[in-house]
């Protein structure tokens, strides 16, 4: 018995090691520059839950998800409950996804897209730090930056909006969650979507 | 043109009906000819891909998404989940994922209930997304008519093609063997003298990124860490490409650590 209680352990050493950012780990401090040109670090929303996205608006995996008006719904309705919500493109200049100034914010209009801060990682430097794969991926930081949550938006991988009512949106429910005080049921998921253009 | 030459109006309901080819991609629906109520039959859906583009494999990696089938069958009437040929590894800006090129032929198979009779109408959705750097999600509704019984000759251009794809699919081998451990599982794969490659069937347990196999002796060692988060499963169930061919393994996975 404890043998196994000591095979366990090591085993979840090792992959805590291996994941930069398991649930339970403290997520990496950045700074980067939003569409406006303004520093954005995450350091300044101490105390605050902040939801993480990574984003490239010509991903299929992302259209479903703003086309449907899914993901605006889910950054006006996190930003009510007082959460901050960070969408980041690690895209490389020159790969599909990378926008800079004005070409940025015509597109960040056009696609209703509502985060707090729309923040360009253009040499990928956060969305490695944070293992980021997928366009979508999510994760969820609690007040004190601890990971409560790392994975897909939802349960259903497709690039289909008819299958978005069907699934379960793991951010909706962990934010529910984590703002309800309570432990997050699912704290990671695999995401799902297009690699990321680093 | 193609339906002058065939011998069968059942290949020119095939062409007419059975094609589309939107985003990268032409799909078609095969079907064997005929086959007596109360079997069961492969058919098989052709996928050709164009040049430089690329699908993905039942389990795609660390980003992508697998062709899928729709099927609208008349009642009664069953397909099972695709079988896959192997697939490549292909890496790219530090993600793995396993794809096909060129062409990928998913087969499967069809149960046709006892009572069946006449001529039958299939359909079937299929979905994928085609990926060269930046991806495109395609589609295409297939429709054929079924012949049952046996008084229709099959048709010898698509049974070939058929039992081609399935001659392709990887093939049983109980040599491999798996164990735990520190970090996920550790494969033994004797008796092969190129590297093998591996590709675990199920998606999100094991790293796609898993180090390169190892030397030893009689064979290869490969160590497949889980993915972080994922519970080990009791079976390891893959495809290794090795020697030229492929295999396909589901062995199990004994829980305590020798």
């Amino acid at each position: 018995m404890n043998r196994i209680l000591a095979l366990t352990l090591i085993i979840s050493t090792t992959l805590l090691a291996a994941d930069p950012i398991a649930p339970g780990s403290k997520a990496p401090d950045f700074t980067l520059k939003d569409a406006a040109g303004a520093d954005v670090a995450l350091s300044s929303f101490a105390g605050k839950t902040v939801v993480l996205e990574w984003i490239n608006f010509d991903c299929p995996f992302v259209k479903k998800h703003y086309a449907s008006g899914n993901m605006p719904k889910q950054q006006t309705d996190a930003k009510a409950k007082g959460v901050v919500c960070l969408t980041i493109c690690s895209s490389a200049p020159g790969k599909q996804g990378h926008f800079a100034g004005e070409a940025l914010n015509a597109r960040i209009a056009a696609e209703k897209a509502t985060p707090s801060h729309y923040l360009i990682d253009a040499d990928g430097a956060v969305g490695k730090a944070y293992g980021a794969t997928t366009t979508p991926q999510m994760v969820i930081l609690d007040g004190t930056a601890t990971v409560r949550y790392h994975g897909a938006i939802d349960s259903i991988r497709s690039t289909d909006a008819a299958d978005i009512p069907k699934a379960v949106n793991h951010v909706a429910t962990a934010l529910d969650e984590i703002l309800a005080g309570k432990p997050v049921t699912t704290a990671q998921s695999k995401s799902y979507g297009c690699g990321v253009k680093y | 043109m193609l339906c002058a030459r065939a011998p069968l109006f059942l290949a020119c309901a095939i062409l007419a009906a059975g094609e589309a080819s939107p985003g990268h991609v032409s799909a078609q629906l095969i079907l064997p000819g005929s086959a007596p109520a109360g079997t069961a039959v492969d058919i098989a859906v052709e996928l050709r891909i164009e040049a430089g583009w690329h699908l993905y494999w039942q389990n795609p990696g660390d980003s992508g998404l697998p062709p899928s089938l729709r099927w609208t069958l008349p009642p009664g009437w069953r397909a099972d989940p695709p079988r896959f040929p192997a697939p490549e590894r292909h890496a790219e800006s530090g993600m793995v994922t396993f794809i096909h090129h060129q062409r990928l032929v998913l087969l499967s198979t069809l149960h046709i209930p006892a009572r069946a009779e006449g001529v039958q109408p299939l359909r079937v959705t299929v979905g994928w997304l085609a990926c060269k750097e930046t991806c495109v999600p395609g589609k295409a509704d297939l429709a054929a008519e079924f012949h049952i019984g046996g008084d229709t000759p099959a048709d010898p251009a698509a049974a070939d093609l058929i039992a081609a794809a399935r001659a392709a699919l990887p093939a049983p081998d109980a040599s491999v063997t798996a164990v735990r451990d520190e970090a996920g599982v550790r494969l033994h794969l004797p008796g092969q003298t190129a590297a093998p490659v591996v590709f675990p069937a199920v998606e999100g347990l094991f790293r796609s990124d898993h180090p390169a196999a190892e030397a030893a002796a009689g064979g290869w060692i490969v160590h497949l860490p889980l993915v972080a988060g994922a519970a080990l499963p009791e079976r390891f169930i893959g495809v290794v490409r090795h020697d030229g061919r492929a295999i396909a393994i589901d062995t199990p996975i004994p829980q305590s650590t020798p």
